[in-house]
């Protein structure tokens, strides 16, 4: 379902992302394509912002479970694929428990990290720490699946959190000793493992991207930051090893131009990835007969993302539930969602009721603020 | 009698995606749900239903029962729906209330309370211990590092005679401490200051108003024991672990003098706790007894400190700063009592004393090096 594929948690605009749609007249053909259709408003989202803003404070930041909550029931009520609305199951006191249960266990884990200033040993603690983000994560999305539902049938994430904690540590090794040069199959084999154990009901997805794919895409993005990295350090060494007074003024010219260039062209680079991540994504994505298409472009990304700077300098970051609207209705927008849905059925899950799925997720959530 | 609530609405059993289009009646408190064959596909009593989303257009009202938790039938605005909500029990209306277990969330909630206890109340101590296994050579640079900016452009006192007269005192004073740190005691040329701390490391500074105004040489001895137990005590590096947090105690042991400034003035300003005060009162009342030393000494320095409260003409603002970091001067008095009615030799000769009290004469710019 569609819902799995658009939980997406490299984005870091802020918003999960349900799935939604609206039969779209198909051009003969057996294949039917469909649109995710979002009618939230803007108003609806401030409101919301709001309330939770003023509540955080009265509740010294309590609240935020609740106003959470209330958002995603928002978000996914304003969904819908094909004329059925997503809904969202989970309650704030399922994610304040979940809370409450972790709390002993990041305890645990930061203040060996508070004590590494003394005894700069226990600086190996943060390893602990950064595996269990792949717990958290993995948690994060199993506690999202297991609380939405579309036609009455839950999500469901299989899989185990210890395996994918293995992988994304592993992997994150691996790209460290590569350079960099394996974030392309690391980023499609964690991807892998997230969407084979991933279930509408009873249909299970299946992915097979490829990260050949990726790569042309991935080259260029690390040329465009590594040339101009490589131009601002040697302007830097020659502005060093010339002589003259004028030495100074010129290094100091070359860091400040560097910095304003990389900070433009960094966010610009990184978009031409991300966008063939995101298409990828949908590309090698199965559910039963149904399958999926991005249609984003670097350019569209970019764009996007620009635009979304701009509201937010500009508001003073008053703007940022109109920069959800917005990253809901883009990402809505690019996703095409191909297959007959009417002949597309799945039964519920078995074992995995509304009351089971609240546990050690629940708290992990990578919304709850711990990460 | 039964009423016709909708014809042709959207029904999901919950157990399949198959949509199924039924008609619902309300008879007496069940809600039949009809499918158009005429099969009752399921029939809910009124008393457990639970609405799970009103209908705020463009949305429908969304409703399910107890029995099947995932069962979603909807229902368009309207009178017919509003009748049937006005029959649905109140504390049902809100929406989904998924079953509590309020023993388990008690468990956790203590269970968290606790390990924020443990944050709060004992890690602190733990961090404040940290001060007993912090090397002395690192204490050692810690105060040769704040050193310059307490003192400041202040000059040191170094009319020979008086220092050899000094350390002679202090050196008597050290043959009864246990820890291995020399001690580095300077009389400081600034007539506007009444004060006399100790900072890490064993660095003792005492302001020549100390030495002017101290009647006998007892008092000078009696202020010395003080400052001295400070350090043997680790009242002052646990102190400044406490009062200036870990970071930056690091910071200034490893030598990143950015603040130094800033965390100098704060650490003038920095006050023991009343434990530590009549625990160096004690201690020092002890080793100047051992030492065969007077002493009322350390007494009648309070005695005049505790005088001056009332008379703020005389240095008062000074001395209001000293006693504002050393508290309630009149319990301290009476703790320090000596009831021994023993005789002591004079602390040293009269030219000694003379000498000590004319260090003053000659001064060198304030040098710290390392001991």
């Amino acid at each position: 379902m569609t819902n799995e594929t658009d939980l997406s948690f490299e984005d870091e605009d802020g918003v999960p992302k349900p799935a939604a749609t609206k039969p779209q007249p198909t051009r003969g053909g057996k294949a039917k394509k469909y649109v995710l259709s979002y009618d939230g408003k803007t108003s609806g989202l401030y409101k919301l912002y709001l309330l939770d803003f003023f509540m955080r404070i009265i509740t010294i930041g309590i609240y935020s479970f609740w106003g959470k909550t209330r958002l995603r029931k928002y978000i996914w009520a304003h969904h819908s694929l094909a004329g059925d609305r997503f809904e969202y199951l989970g309650t704030g006191g399922e994610l304040f428990k979940g809370f409450l249960k972790v709390l002993p266990i990041l305890v645990i884990l930061f203040a060996p990290i508070i004590m590494a200033e003394v005894y700069p040993i226990l600086g190996l603690f943060y390893i602990p720490l950064i595996y269990c983000f792949g717990i958290a994560m993995y948690g994060a999305i199993r506690y999202r699946y297991s609380r939405t539902s579309w036609k009455g049938i839950r999500g469901y994430l299989d899989g185990s959190t210890i395996k994918y904690a293995n992988l994304a540590f592993g992997r994150m090794l691996l790209n460290i000793v590569t350079l960099g040069f394996a974030i392309p199959s690391s980023d499609i084999a964690k991807h892998k493992y997230i969407m084979d154990n991933s279930y509408f009901g009873t249909q299970k997805a299946e992915f097979n991207g490829n990260a050949k794919i990726l790569f042309g895409a991935y080259i260029k993005t690390m040329l465009m930051v590594g040339v101009l990295s490589a131009l601002i350090i040697g302007g830097i060494f020659m502005a060093s090893t010339s002589v003259g007074a004028l030495n100074q003024e010129l290094i100091a010219i070359f860091i400040t131009v560097g910095i304003i260039a990389l900070a433009l062209v960094f966010p610009i680079a990184r978009s031409i990835y991300a966008a063939a991540l995101m298409r990828e994504k949908m590309r090698g994505l199965k559910i039963g007969h149904v399958k999926f298409m991005c249609t984003v472009t670097a350019g569209d990304l970019i764009k996007h993302r620009m635009a979304n700077t701009l509201i937010l300098m500009i508001t003073l970051g008053l703007g940022f539930p109109y920069i959800v609207q917005r990253n809901i209705r883009f990402y809505a927008r690019h996703h095409i969602i191909m297959g007959d849905l009417a002949a597309f059925e799945a039964g519920q899950a078995k074992d995995h009721g509304l009351t089971s799925g609240e546990g050690l997720e629940a708290g992990f959530d990578i919304d709850a603020g711990f990460f | 009698m039964s009423v016709t609530i909708a014809t042709s609405t959207k029904f999901y059993d919950g157990k399949t995606s198959k949509a199924h289009t039924v008609s619902v009646m309300l008879s007496g408190s069940i809600l039949y749900i009809r499918s158009e064959d005429g099969e009752d596909l399921a029939t809910w009593s009124l008393q457990q239903l639970n609405i799970v989303s009103h209908p705020a257009p463009p949305l429908a009202g969304t409703i399910c029962s107890d029995k099947a938790l995932d069962a979603r039938l909807t229902i368009e605005a309207g009178k017919n729906w509003d009748y049937l909500k006005s029959r649905i029990p109140k504390h049902k209306r809100r929406g989904l209330n998924l079953p509590v277990h309020w023993a388990s969330f008690a468990a956790y909630g203590g269970v968290a309370i606790l390990s924020i206890v443990f944050l709060f109340m004992m890690f602190p101590r733990i961090i404040g211990n940290i001060a007993y296994v912090i090397p002395a050579s690192w204490e050692e640079s810690l105060g040769q590092e704040v050193m310059p900016s307490i003192v400041g452009t202040d000059k040191t006192c170094s009319a020979a005679k008086g220092q050899a007269a000094l350390k002679r005192l202090v050196d008597r004073i050290e043959t009864k401490m246990n820890r291995e740190i020399t001690y580095d005691v300077r009389v400081i040329k600034n007539s506007y200051i009444t004060n006399a701390f100790a900072a890490p490391g064993g660095h003792i500074i005492i302001y020549q108003n100390i030495i002017d105004d101290a009647d006998n040489p007892e008092e000078l001895a009696g202020v010395l024991a003080h400052e001295m137990a400070h350090v043997e005590l680790y009242h002052t590096t646990r102190a400044m672990v406490r009062d200036l947090g870990l970071g930056i105690t690091l910071s200034l042991i490893f030598g990143d003098t950015g603040s130094i400034e800033g965390i100098a003035r704060l650490l003038s300003q920095m006050s023991y706790s009343r434990e530590d005060e009549t625990e160096a009162d004690m201690h020092a009342k002890k080793t100047l007894m051992a030492l065969n030393i007077n002493p009322s000494g350390l007494q009648g320095f309070l005695r005049r400190i505790a005088k001056s409260e009332i008379d703020l003409d005389f240095k008062g603002k000074e001395f209001l700063d000293y006693i504002s970091s050393h508290p309630n001067t009149q319990a301290r008095i009476d703790a320090l009592e000596d009831t021994s009615n023993r005789k002591y030799p004079p602390t040293m000769s009269a030219q000694d004393w003379d000498a000590i009290q004319n260090i003053c004469t000659k001064s060198k710019p304030s040098v710290f090096k390392k001991k």
